[in-house]
């Protein structure tokens, strides 16, 4: 069991090694200099030369990877020189908005994709199932940031039931005193119930948003396994033992296949990075993926970089969380295991 | 000594079950016929509908759709179903060169990795890995961002994120192939190394590389149109959706929502309709589920 955390655990290393190393090499490619973006167009040639040895550039590329993983260590990832912020405290603002956004979406997308499904297969009729199917291939092949405009169109300019894309608050609410950052969360540790409320009304829209492709991604999935359950032997068993529909839907159907949602769960959970990125643009909410576009569009290098192994770290420890728990909790999977 | 007859994989027997299979499977010829009409109308429509979707007109800006514009026009008066049809053609053309790329790739890497196993293997497999834990977006994003933003960055970078897919399906099922007796056999035979990886191995690839092709094609499209909107991918004038839906969604909000609306539904079919297809296919051809994974 040690054996195989450790293994697994060098795996992972590898990869984030893998990663970092792709993300520094693809950056280092940037067309034009960066010294020269940073000093500005009136800058004197001696100034940039002065400025490229100061940020290491003139150095040999392993000199060059040593030092930034170095830096890294130390917690320090770099100036962004289109926003003139170290990219720390660029996340340290940021993160929490994404994250906010991030988890919400998650808790719908889980458990939208239960509910919908265990009415599916537990329905005897066709078409909860069909209707399933359907809406959720619409879901799979939905732009996100199509979607955003189609909804801030029909629920927020049209009907007036959420706010329009203002961001986090509405103009005039205060940001409540910060803790975690993440207002919802902030708004309750502070008792402000009205600054609750209309942080809450604010992150409904876009967190569906995000959660939709994920709905229908993991909606197939426990689609397909809740059918397969129920034509398990236990099932049978349970049935034969004089037990309700109900009951052995919820007892015995409904738990077996949750598990097997967690992979796939956590693989979206770093997909929704991505989602974010586009949906944030939308609603113009401040978080990392506005963050990143905008960086990109400024060839703000060291933002992207971070942002590309923040990514990369996210999608390894929570697909090594999900290895793990996946092994303590189902013996078959466990390497070596027949 | 003579060969061993190549395993027939495209059996008469089983393209006779593809049409009654056609005629049962309502929804899947649906989905076939309404797929093939997009792609037949976006690679031949241009030659219907001759307006220049990038032909710039200041005397009808913004009209509403009408039987001279079926899907109105811009702001600055293009015709939004030539722009349509034309944006379609980019994304497609697109989707099926990532798809391409990455099958080429990915199978070659596949067949080495999963005949010479050892170091070439684990090599493979670090690399794939080291790729697969970036979101294939933000991949395209840095490509964009380090080449030039354009479709030719993003097709670079989203076929980069879309081999390792290829190579870690089909690298199973090299190794399951190896495992099986009529490789065994025929390596016994005296078979070169080479003559079993592709007169035997690599035919049974073609279905599940097939599959994963429709997998990545329909991601790909939603990609390429995700990097079009953040203003990474197709630079104007090119016609594409995503770029469409950036250009229209400061009119989105205030009427005038065919600008764009209708990439956006164009985006919707070309999607939906290849991941039906491709689920579709994958419950007749990987009915155990094991081989093909979107994303």
């Amino acid at each position: 069991m040690i054996r195989n955390i450790l293994k697994r655990l060098g795996v992972a290393l590898a990869t984030v090694f893998g990663a970092s190393v792709f993300a520094f090499v693809l950056l280092r490619k940037v067309p034009g200099d960066p010294a020269r973006a940073i000093a500005g167009d009136g800058a004197t040639d001696e100034a940039i030369a002065a400025l490229r040895k100061s940020m290491g550039l003139d150095d040999n590329i392993f000199v060059q990877y040593g030092n930034y993983v170095g830096s890294l260590f130390r917690g320090d990832f770099g100036f962004s020189y289109s926003t003139g912020n170290s990219v720390g405290t660029l996340l340290a603002q940021r993160l929490p908005a994404t994250l906010e956004l991030g988890l919400l979406s998650v808790v719908f997308a889980i458990a939208g994709a239960v509910i919908a499904s265990s009415i599916a297969v537990y329905s005897r009729r066709r078409w909860p199932d069909r209707f399933l199917r359907i809406s959720s291939s619409l879901a799979m092949g939905s732009p996100p940031f199509w979607i955003a405009l189609l909804a801030l169109l029909v629920l927020s300019i049209q009907l007036g039931i959420f706010p329009g894309p203002e961001g986090r608050l509405s103009p005039g609410v205060l940001r409540p005193p910060n803790v975690t950052g993440m207002f919802t969360v902030d708004a309750v540790i502070a008792g402000q119930w009205g600054t609750f409320v209309n942080a809450a009304w604010h992150l409904i829209l876009p967190a569906i948003v995000v959660a939709l492709g994920p709905f229908a991604f993991l909606s197939r999935l426990y689609r397909n396994q809740l059918r397969g359950t129920l034509r398990e032997t236990f099932v049978t068993v349970a049935q034969s033992h004089g037990l309700r529909r109900f009951p052995v839907y919820a007892r015995h159907v409904a738990p077996h296949g949750l598990l097997s949602l967690l992979p796939a769960a956590s693989l979206l959970f770093a997909d929704l990075l991505a989602g974010s990125l586009l949906v944030e643009k939308v609603f113009g909410w401040p978080g990392i993926g506005s963050m990143t576009a905008d960086a990109i569009i400024q060839k703000d290098f060291a933002v992207v970089q971070a942002v590309l192994l923040l990514a990369a770290i996210l999608y390894v420890v929570v697909s090594l969380a999900a290895d793990l728990i996946m092994t303590a909790a189902d013996p078959r999977t466990r390497v070596g295991a027949r | 000594m003579t060969a061993v007859a190549a395993p027939q994989i495209v059996a008469p027997a089983k393209r006779k079950t593809f049409s009654s299979f056609l005629r049962r499977d309502r929804t899947l010829t649906l989905t076939l016929a309404l797929l093939a009409g997009l792609i037949v109308a976006t690679l031949l429509g241009p030659l219907v509908w001759q307006i220049q979707p990038d032909a710039i007109n200041l005397g009808a800006v913004l009209q509403a759709p009408s039987w001279g514009h079926p899907m109105g026009t811009d702001d600055t008066g293009r015709d939004v179903l030539a722009r349509v049809l034309a944006g379609g053609r980019t994304s497609i053309l697109a989707g099926l060169t990532i798809a391409l790329i990455g099958a080429v790739v990915g199978c070659v890497a596949a067949l080495l990795a999963g005949s010479m196993r050892g170091w070439v293997d684990t090599l493979f497999t670090w690399l794939t890995n080291s790729i697969l834990c970036f979101p294939a977006i933000l991949l395209a994003m840095a490509m964009a961002m380090a080449l030039q933003p354009g479709v030719t960055a993003v097709v670079i970078g989203l076929s980069l994120h879309s081999f390792p897919w290829y190579m870690r399906t089909l690298r199973g099922e090299v190794m399951r192939l190896y495992g099986q007796d009529f490789i065994r056999s025929t390596t016994a035979l005296g078979a070169h190394p080479a003559r079993v990886l592709f007169r035997h191995v690599f035919p049974h690839l073609i279905p599940i590389m097939i599959l994963q092709m429709a997998a990545v094609f329909g991601a790909a499209v939603l990609s390429l149109a995700a990097l079009g909107y953040l203003g990474l991918g197709a630079q104007p004038p090119t016609a594409e959706w995503g770029e469409m839906i950036t250009d229209g969604q400061q009119f989105f909000l205030t009427g005038q929502w065919w600008i764009a609306g209708f990439p956006g539904v164009g985006l919707l079919l070309a999607v939906s309709l290849t991941t039906l297809i491709a689920d579709r296919a994958r419950e007749v051809l990987d009915p155990r589920g094991e081989f093909i994974q979107a994303k």
